[in-house]
């Protein structure tokens, strides 16, 4: 995927999606104490879990498979 | 060189100068005999073919994680198995690409400075990943190895104190180590060989006490496939030590620069990764099992009060066995954890300080001699009581370190100006790779909510 390999800034567009991926894992794991110990609403733990599943498909796209 | 000892070794590393070039043909010669045989014949050719993987195990299961095991098993049963057979299945996914580095690119941290930055190579993971951790951790396992060392003399009718003992197990890993990359003395053979002795005597010591104390089957199943996570900081912790210990960057480094060490280049690629399967893999789980299980059966099950630290456990444990014979034989299987575990960090420490820094890694050398031993200063421990849970957030903190090494790791098997054709060309290793990535994130990040207190 070009995409990935292109660069935007100082950095390729895998490493940005390695950034936003650590973004999501921290979204996510907030939310998930948030909904599981304090009891408040789930959506900030799903949107942080939805991101991580989308940005780790499209970072595992081989660059053999563009 | 000829052309074909050129293809064999990929890239040169001095370490490799050990290793006859007739040995390695001769090796690529056996794999394909062992190819050919039944299942079981099959796996003892891989083990015995393999090295590098049981180095990794015999490092990979120290003071930390059977620390973990051990504590898991009292503390939570059989709940936790899970996190052993998980956090290996993820760190394979990166040690196959270290593989994949080693046989068909050259030395990691070269290619990081290259193509990252010397940050992320010689500083974050040579020397802030793991140099600077191997020098800390042997601390605990010569707490552990003095301690378990001073328990078991007294089944032989005599005491060796610890505060004696340690000039033993200075003098047999220093040995061991120094020994390592030596083309006088089969050094490299004679260490791996160790590594898988030991590792024999891990599995048969364990698995001997379990069949003392027994399975509950349903529970073993029930915490392999359902994964439960303990609430609280001190049960988090918990985890992410046993989950780090196979899922961190000094595995992925000692796997990698052990594989160079053994001379593997491109046609190699086969046999490392049926040595991190069977060599590291295999053992490092069934160790975590049969450690949980023996604690889980015994004080787990008996609801007392959980004894401060790894010594006081095993002390606690060894009289249910029942006999002397299997007391000895337990504390056996146990001082080989943090002895392995030893010559391991003594090896991974002499290599990234070597690679931070640039330098041509000579093992005669006083520089190499003296970096291997930086570690050994550890024997200090022996005189100092070190709480259980300060072992534990050390292993915790490192996990920060992870970040860089794997995200850098997973961008240079994707590179084609690194790799060429042999970048990784299938979804589902990246796939793998990345749900590694997110482990070690969650492990950075947990760290830090932990510390910060978000989980009121």
């Amino acid at each position: 995927m070009k995409i990935l390999e292109n660069k935007y800034g100082p950095f390729s567009g895998r490493l940005w999606g390695l950034f936003l991926n650590f973004v999501a894992n921290a979204v996510a794991i907030h939310g998930a104490i948030k909904f599981m110990i304090h009891g408040q609403s789930p959506i900030e733990m799903v949107v942080g879990i939805g991101i991580t599943i989308a940005v780790c498909m499209v970072l595992a796209v081989p660059d053999s498979l563009e | 060189m000829s052309n074909d000892n050129q293809n064999i070794r990929a890239a040169h590393y001095p370490l490799a100068d050990a290793i006859p070039t007739q040995q390695l043909d001769a090796e690529l010669a056996q794999l394909e005999a062992v190819q050919q045989k039944p299942f079981f014949s099959r796996i003892y050719g891989y083990m015995k073919l393999g090295g590098p993987g049981f180095i990794g195990a015999g490092f990979t299961l120290g003071a930390g994680s059977i620390t973990s095991a051990m504590i898991s098993g009292v503390v939570y049963g059989y709940k936790t198995m899970w996190v052993a057979w998980f956090s290996m299945a993820v760190g394979l996914f990166m040690i196959a690409a270290t593989l994949r580095l080693a046989t068909k690119a050259g030395q990691l941290v070269p290619l990081q400075n290259k193509y990252h930055h010397f940050l992320v190579g010689s500083v974050l993971t040579a020397l802030g990943g793991v140099a600077i951790p191997s020098a800390i951790w042997t601390w605990g396992q010569f707490s552990l190895a003095g301690n378990l060392f001073e328990s078991l003399t007294p089944y032989f009718g005599f005491n060796f104190p610890r505060q004696y003992n340690w000039t033993v197990i200075w003098a047999t890993t220093s040995w061991m180590t120094l020994m390592y990359g030596r083309k006088d003395s089969k050094g490299t053979q004679i260490v791996e060989n160790f590594m898988k002795a030991a590792i024999a005597l891990m599995v048969i010591g364990f698995a001997f006490s379990v069949v003392k104390v027994g399975v509950n089957w349903g529970e073993f199943f029930k915490g392999n496939f359902i994964p439960w996570i303990p609430s609280g900081g001190e049960g988090l912790d918990l985890v992410l030590a046993s989950g780090a210990a196979a899922c961190g960057v000094v595995d992925w480094f000692l796997f990698h620069y052990t594989s160079l060490s053994r001379g593997w280049g491109s046609r190699h690629e086969g046999l490392g990764r049926m040595d991190m399967i069977f060599g590291l893999g295999l053992p490092f789980i069934i160790v975590n099992w049969l450690v949980i299980i023996v604690f889980a059966q015994t004080l787990g099950a008996s609801h007392a009060p959980v004894p401060e630290n790894a010594t006081e456990l095993a002390a606690a444990f060894a009289p249910l066995l029942g006999s002397k014979f299997g007391a000895i034989f337990f504390y056996l299987a146990f001082l080989a954890v943090p002895v392995t575990s030893i010559v391991g960090l003594n090896i991974v420490c002499a290599i990234g300080i070597f690679e931070a820094f640039g330098w041509k890694p000579d093992v005669k050398s006083l520089r190499w001699k003296l970096c291997a031993l930086i570690p050994s200063t550890g024997f200090l421990a022996v005189w100092t009581s070190r709480p259980l849970w300060l072992v534990i957030a050390v292993t915790a903190f490192v996990s920060l370190t992870n970040n860089f090494a794997a995200w850098s790791i997973f961008l240079l098997v994707n590179n084609r100006a690194a790799l060429k054709n042999n970048v990784v060309q299938n979804y589902f290793w990246n796939l793998g790779m990345m749900i590694a990535i997110c482990s070690v994130n969650a492990a950075a990040i947990v760290y830090v909510f932990n510390r910060i207190g978000i989980f009121g």
